[in-house]
């Protein structure tokens, strides 16, 4: 489970999230929704203990990020939104450390290591250096290695970008067993497709505020329009319109 | 040419906010920079006068010095500018991160090899500006030159790393298209320490320590010398600047403008070679360095549930695979460990070999050899290892291992070579000495024993209050500047401590006895090293928990 308190964080005179109050279960996907600058990174961030509070926390199955920040983050498997891992370890030997730091023993690592290079077509390529991959793959080697562990929360910056159709579609299937096995899930996305069918609930944030929280046909009841779909209701809520009658504009 | 000009501004302007990411800042600092350039400006200017006018006594007083002194500052600056333009141009032309972003807008290769060049060649321009320009302002004055003269003196200084550059150039790019870029960079790299090193045999050559020379053939290996050094290109330094001295003028110009036009001619066929080769071998060179393969023994290297923690074990291994793997922190490795081993002539082995009778010929040597090493192999490897986890510290800091795991895991793999180093060199130092002499060296033991622990916390410290872990810029920046800087503060502090304990310890050897100036000595470093130590790991321990990642 994920819980903000009054989560804000400013950078400077930049107020970056404001009083941003979330609650996701277990077993919940949650869509984190906002345009670029939005402040989904900097929340991202705050929720796994990468960045400071400026006041307010997190609470990751209960226990505050701030107050016990090893406890809290061993529960938790992050894919951020850039594959930056040791490009100068092997795949393998990438996801051994990663077991090393977690306290996963040897053979669990070995056995959930083998399944998750099975998983994601990089049996052939466990052995070279993450130098040599393409940026699909080290998406794929920083998913295999926030599955390692086990954790029973799972946070994810833009999944999705970066991997090939059949990757996307087996991080969605992936993403979903996991919630049913009782996992948390809590992700940012920019693909409004991605949200719409997966997540369970989704917030939208627009300059740091979360003005917009609920399940999809929740959010569809608040809409001008009752068919909208979640894209014309995202450019609703965050000032898209304009962006629309532009690209009509261009059009004409 | 607007967009050559286009990309030399931007280069420009990140050279200056290189000194301070501040607007407000920046005239200072580089005022500062300027302020301290022209004092070593007027020292070199004031040594250069004095050496122009020095009457040795006989045998030497026959030969005159003037040639072989600009012949020998040029030569050195030259070859010094042609190996150091290797690594200056591998990294600009093919590791610099915006050669991507750059082929891919509609400049021609041409303008981005010529704008990269060029700026390559203003930056490096500064060393002769600032070294070998005083000499020849020295030499004017010494013989009352006219402005004419330090007008074409100038521009020989700013334009004399053209030649070398462009040479360089001529040589890289066909390399580039079958090597890998960072093994060329390597190779440059150690080709530069060996200069050092030659540079170094060279100036032994005379001492009489060794009996390679005899004193009173001196003077005709000068003149020897005299013959060679005037067949090479530096000649024209010495050719120009004495036609000006003789009253010609408009010959010595002459001269000048004529060695500024070969370096423009080289520079115009590296361009036309550039043209051809330089992008091909650019994406070759990318290919063959990601296709590299290495051999799965993951599970046994790990070090993990022996005799460290699992978590310390695992970052320490992970640590010395990126170190053997990634060449730029290989290279600075090897280099601090050539350097280690050059310094072991220098310091111990050379001067050992007859050491003198007071306590102070002893000890002093072995003492300025530890600090010097010990900050090589662990104040500088400390601070490269801290920082080598760069953009991936989120993996270490997302984990379950906490701040003080991180931290002990950066230190023990430099704090323990530097133990086993030191023990190794008091034995050998102990072995050269021999005799009564070699009780004395005992006083030295507590520095040995001592120092890697204050110039690692030092390190890892000075890592922690300026903890850069995103990717740098500029591939040859490893360590950020501010922490290089107060790294090397620190490293001028403890030389200036370790002398100062140096000399207290000959005194204390007279005064109380060898025994007692060992425990005294013992009690006094290795208790200041721990006071200072700890407190210095407790903060960046500190550091680390309070640290924010971002992208």
């Amino acid at each position: 489970m994920i819980e903000t308190v009054n989560l804000t964080k400013s950078f400077g005179n930049l107020l970056a999230v404001s009083n941003l109050n979330i609650k996701v279960n277990s077993g919940e996907i949650y869509g984190f929704l906002g345009l670029n600058g939005a402040g989904k990174t900097t929340t991202i961030g705050m929720i796994t203990g990468l960045l400071k509070p400026t006041s307010g926390t997190a609470l990751i199955d209960g226990i505050d990020i701030l107050k016990d920040p090893v406890n809290a983050k061993s529960r938790i498997g992050l894919i951020p939104d850039t594959p930056n891992v040791y490009k100068k370890l092997t795949g393998r030997e990438f996801l051994y450390f990663v077991a090393d730091i977690y306290d996963v023993d040897r053979k669990t690592a070995k056995e959930k290591m083998n399944d998750l290079f099975d998983m994601f077509s990089l049996k052939d390529k466990a052995d070279e250096l993450i130098e040599s991959y393409s940026h699909g793959m080290r998406q794929k080697i920083v998913i295999a290695g926030a599955l390692i562990h086990n954790p029973s929360i799972l946070v994810l910056d833009e999944p999705t970008v970066g991997l090939d159709p059949k990757s996307a579609k087996l991080v969605k299937d992936l993403l979903r067993a996991l919630a049913g096995k009782g996992k948390t899930i809590f992700m940012s996305t920019h693909i409004l497709e991605i949200a719409e069918r997966m997540c369970d609930k989704v917030g939208i944030v627009d300059e740091g505020k979360l003005i917009a929280e609920g399940t999809i046909s929740e959010l569809k009841e608040k809409a001008k329009d009752k068919t909208a779909n979640l894209e014309d209701l995202f450019l609703e809520l965050t000032g898209g319109e304009d962006t629309k009658d532009l690209i009509k504009f261009l059009e004409e | 040419m607007k967009k050559f000009f286009a990309i030399f501004e931007v280069y420009f302007i990140s050279m200056l906010t290189s000194f301070s990411r501040r607007k407000l800042l920046r005239i200072p600092a580089l005022t500062a920079l300027l302020v301290v350039g022209g004092i070593v400006f007027y020292f070199l200017t004031r040594f250069a006068v004095f050496v122009f006018g020095v009457n040795l006594p006989a045998p030497l007083s026959t030969i005159d010095f003037g040639p072989i002194i600009l012949n020998s500052i040029m030569l050195a600056m030259l070859i010094f500018l042609f190996l150091g333009s290797f690594t200056i141009i591998l990294s600009t032309l093919y590791l610099s991160s915006d050669i991507k972003s750059l082929l891919s807008m509609p400049i021609s290769e041409r303008i981005i090899f010529s704008a990269k060049f060029t700026f390559a060649n203003f930056e490096e321009s500064l060393y002769p500006l600032f070294l070998v320009y005083p000499f020849f302002v020295g030499f004017g004055i010494k013989y009352h030159l006219g402005v004419l003269f330090y007008i074409a003196s100038l521009f020989f200084s700013i334009f004399l790393p053209l030649i070398p550059f462009a040479i360089a150039a001529l040589i890289v790019i066909p390399l580039a298209y079958r090597m890998s870029v960072k093994k060329l960079q390597t190779i440059a790299l150690v080709l530069n320490m060996l200069f050092g090193v030659f540079i170094y045999l060279v100036t032994q050559i005379a001492n009489p320590a060794f009996h390679i020379v005899n004193s009173n053939d001196i003077p005709s290996l000068l003149n020897k010398t005299q013959g060679i050094l005037k067949l090479l290109p530096t000649n024209v330094a010495v050719s120009f600047s004495y036609a000006f001295k003789d009253g010609y003028s408009f010959r010595g110009f002459t001269e000048v403008l004529l060695f500024i036009g070969i370096g423009a001619v080289l520079f115009f066929i590296a361009l036309v070679f550039a043209q051809k080769n330089y992008a091909a071998g650019l994406f070759r060179a990318e290919r063959i360095e990601s296709v590299k393969f290495i051999s799965s023994s993951a599970e046994k290297q790990m070090l993990g549930g022996r005799f460290l923690s699992r978590h310390i074990g695992a970052l320490i291994s992970k640590d010395l695979k990126v170190l053997l793997r990634d060449p730029r922190i290989k290279t600075s490795v090897f280099m601090s460990l050539g350097y280690v081993g050059f310094f072991l002539f220098v310091f111990l082995i050379f001067p050992m070999k007859n050491p003198g009778k007071s306590s102070y010929e002893v000890t002093f040597m072995p003492i300025l050899y530890f600090v010097i090493v010990d900050f090589m192999l662990c104040g500088q490897n400390a601070l490269i290892m801290l920082l080598s986890d760069r953009e991936s510290i989120w993996v270490p800091f997302m984990s379950g291992i906490q701040s003080n795991e991180f931290i002990w895991s950066k230190f023990l793999l430099p704090f323990i070579s530097g133990e086993i180093l030191n023990i190794l060199l008091f034995v050998i130092s102990i072995f050269l000495v021999k005799g009564s002499s070699a009780k004395l060296l005992f006083v030295t033991l507590p520095f040995a024993i001592f120092l890697p622990l204050l110039f690692t916390a030092s390190a890892i410290f000075v890592g922690m209050m300026f903890p850069n872990f995103k990717t740098p810029p500029d591939p040859r920046k490893l360590v950020s500047g501010k922490a290089a800087l107060l790294n090397g503060l620190l490293y001028f502090i403890y030389v200036v401590i370790a002398v100062a304990m140096g000399i207290f310890s000959s005194f204390l050897i007279k005064a109380a006895g060898i025994s007692s100036a060992v425990i005294i000595m013992f009690f006094l470093v290795g208790v200041l090293s721990v006071a200072i130590s700890f407190p210095l790991i407790t903060v960046a321990i500190k550091k680390y928990k309070e640290m924010e990642i971002s992208n």
